[in-house]
């Protein structure tokens, strides 16, 4: 904890991912400050969500490292690794079990770490993510999605990480219901110090979570932006201008109406 | 009342459950011309079923009644399942969410399309491969001989979505109802589908009931919305007079998206739904 304050908590040089012959992602590199929540851009295929699993360890790192507090990482992530920094995945349909309680599924992470205080930092989590302890005993398909999302949310803190790696947390629910997410995810990093890698095809969302944000395109970064460049369009790349444009919406194009 | 293309009156879908009946649709009533509608709500508000009890897609266990279901004059109600099949494809398309799950997977793109042309169409194999590289050709695959002999798992999404719009046009409909065509694509795909689409109902002067939960898309893309919410049509508007909806639930959605502009670290709008919303 000493150096944790001044040294980026985590940071990628150079990083590669191959899957066999393909070539995921190609020398990409940044530093995620501490307490900040960074985001990654782009449309499928461009890689983002590869870079938080080569993170995470669910993929290969084949060039260059991932930092960890200064350290690179191992193939085998430490036990400190696994604790301060924990993934929360795109569908929350996928990613509890469909035949596994609330309870059974937030015990298993303190289970791993051997941690105390099992009921305790259940209940804890759980009324953190805005549900409460009737939860508990439900299965996942008896939670609508946004509920769904909170668990998965829940067992991501339990742990007490530092570190969210967030996988298009919100793309799967409702508009309103993502609202709410984005919301909760927003409170828990103010109350918690918490450092967010952001992943979204979604630029409106990136900007409303996110200080720095990278724009990815087939596997390689094209283009770092703050927060402010974004939103007020001061971007140089032709393609980060395309994906602004296009998240605008739809406007038919010989007849195009401006609004009001 | 010859008028409409389409015209629906109190149309009621209802689920048997062990816990008593479900009423997913609570008497949902519109009528259309050749126009593009939008239809909009969150998941579970009935807007799919919406477009699924018009072709009389139905799961066998919901109870569809209906004042009124017309189409071009005809009563789909009480249509013998053999005339409804001549409508179902041929006068009246669907368009759904994921492509790679509509295409059969063991065939050929092109073949796919011939089988709609030649089903649709009575055309012969002959004539409806030419017709499978003009429709393909209009959804501006500017390769039509190599895309025919692809399968579905060896193009891209944007790719297959266009294949399933030409599957589509092939057959001429009068109506297209387009169940969320979009939403399992790219932004920058997004666009260049929902351009075609556009065109392809603007050439053809067809009908388009488009399904979406992106009140933005919808009513940027649309000439109407109507907005569902727990199996009702809450407010029905112009598209260009979204900035005047009555309806809080109207207005929550569309403020709960976030703008591009949008400050970071400040929270968003939540919808506060209230019950008067279901009875109302």
């Amino acid at each position: 904890m000493d150096n944790g304050m001044t040294q980026a908590p985590l940071s990628v040089a150079g990083l590669g991912v191959e899957f066999s012959d393909f070539r995921a992602v190609r020398d990409v590199s940044f530093d995620v400050r501490h307490g900040e929540s960074f985001g990654l851009v782009g449309e499928s295929g461009s890689g983002k969500s590869t870079i938080l699993r080569a993170i995470g360890g669910l993929a290969p790192i084949s060039h260059g490292t991932v930092r960890f507090r200064g350290e690179p990482v191992r193939a085998t992530r430490s036990r400190a690794f696994r604790r301060a920094v924990q993934m929360v995945f795109q569908d929350p349909y996928g990613s509890l079990h469909p035949r596994q309680t609330v309870e059974r599924q937030l015990s298993e992470p303190i289970r791993i770490l051997g941690l105390d205080d099992r009921m305790d930092r259940i209940r804890q989590a759980i009324e953190q993510v805005g549900l409460n302890a009737s939860f508990l005993y439900r299965f996942p398909h008896q939670l609508s999605g946004g509920q769904r999302q909170r668990i998965a949310i829940a067992r991501a803190l339990l742990v007490q990480p530092e570190i969210l790696l967030l996988d298009e947390p919100t793309s799967a629910l409702d508009v309103s219901v993502q609202a709410e997410v984005l919301n909760l995810l927003m409170d828990l990093r103010e109350t918690r110090g918490l450092t967010y890698l952001f992943v979204s095809h979604d630029l409106a969302v990136v900007g409303a979570m996110c200080e720095r944000i990278l724009v990815m395109r087939n596997g390689e970064a094209v283009e770092l932006l703050t927060g402010d460049q974004m939103r007020s369009g001061r971007v140089s790349t032709d393609y980060a201008r395309q994906l602004l444009r296009a998240s605008e919406g739809y406007q038919p194009g010989i007849t195009r109406r401006e609004a009001g | 009342m010859q008028d409409h293309l389409l015209d629906i009156r109190n149309l009621r879908v209802t689920f048997a459950t062990p816990a008593g009946p479900n009423e997913a649709l609570r008497g949902v009533s519109f009528a259309m011309g050749r126009e593009k509608i939008g239809i909009v709500g969150e998941s579970g508000s009935g807007k799919s079923l919406t477009g699924k009890s018009i072709l009389g897609l139905t799961p066998g266990r919901a109870s569809v009644t209906a004042d009124r279901l017309m189409f071009d004059g005809q009563d789909m109600l009480t249509m013998p399942p053999r005339q409804l099949r001549q409508i179902r494809g041929r006068r009246i398309g669907l368009v759904m969410q994921d492509p790679k799950y509509c295409l059969n997977p063991v065939k050929t793109v092109g073949r796919q399309i011939a089988t709609a042309a030649i089903a649709g169409r009575g055309m012969t194999m002959a004539a409806a491969r030419a017709e499978t590289v003009r429709v393909l050709r209009a959804v501006q695959i500017s390769d039509p001989e190599r895309v025919m002999r692809a399968y579905p798992h060896e193009v891209s999404g944007g790719m297959a979505q266009r294949i399933m719009l030409a599957m589509m046009v092939v057959c001429e409909p009068d109506l297209l109802i387009a169940d969320e065509p979009t939403s399992a694509l790219d932004v920058t795909v997004q666009l260049e589908v929902l351009a075609l689409l556009d065109q392809l109902i603007t050439a053809r002067g067809m009908g388009l009931i488009f399904i979406s939960h992106d009140l933005r898309l919808v009513s940027q893309f649309c000439d109407r919305v109507i907005v569902m919410y727990a199996g009702r049509i809450v407010e029905s508007l112009a598209a260009n007079q979204l900035h005047n909806a009555q309806h809080p639930y109207t207005r929550g959605l569309m403020n709960c998206l976030p703008a591009i502009d949008h400050k970071p670290g400040q929270r968003l709008p939540v919808l506060k739904r209230e019950a008067s919303w279901i009875t109302e």
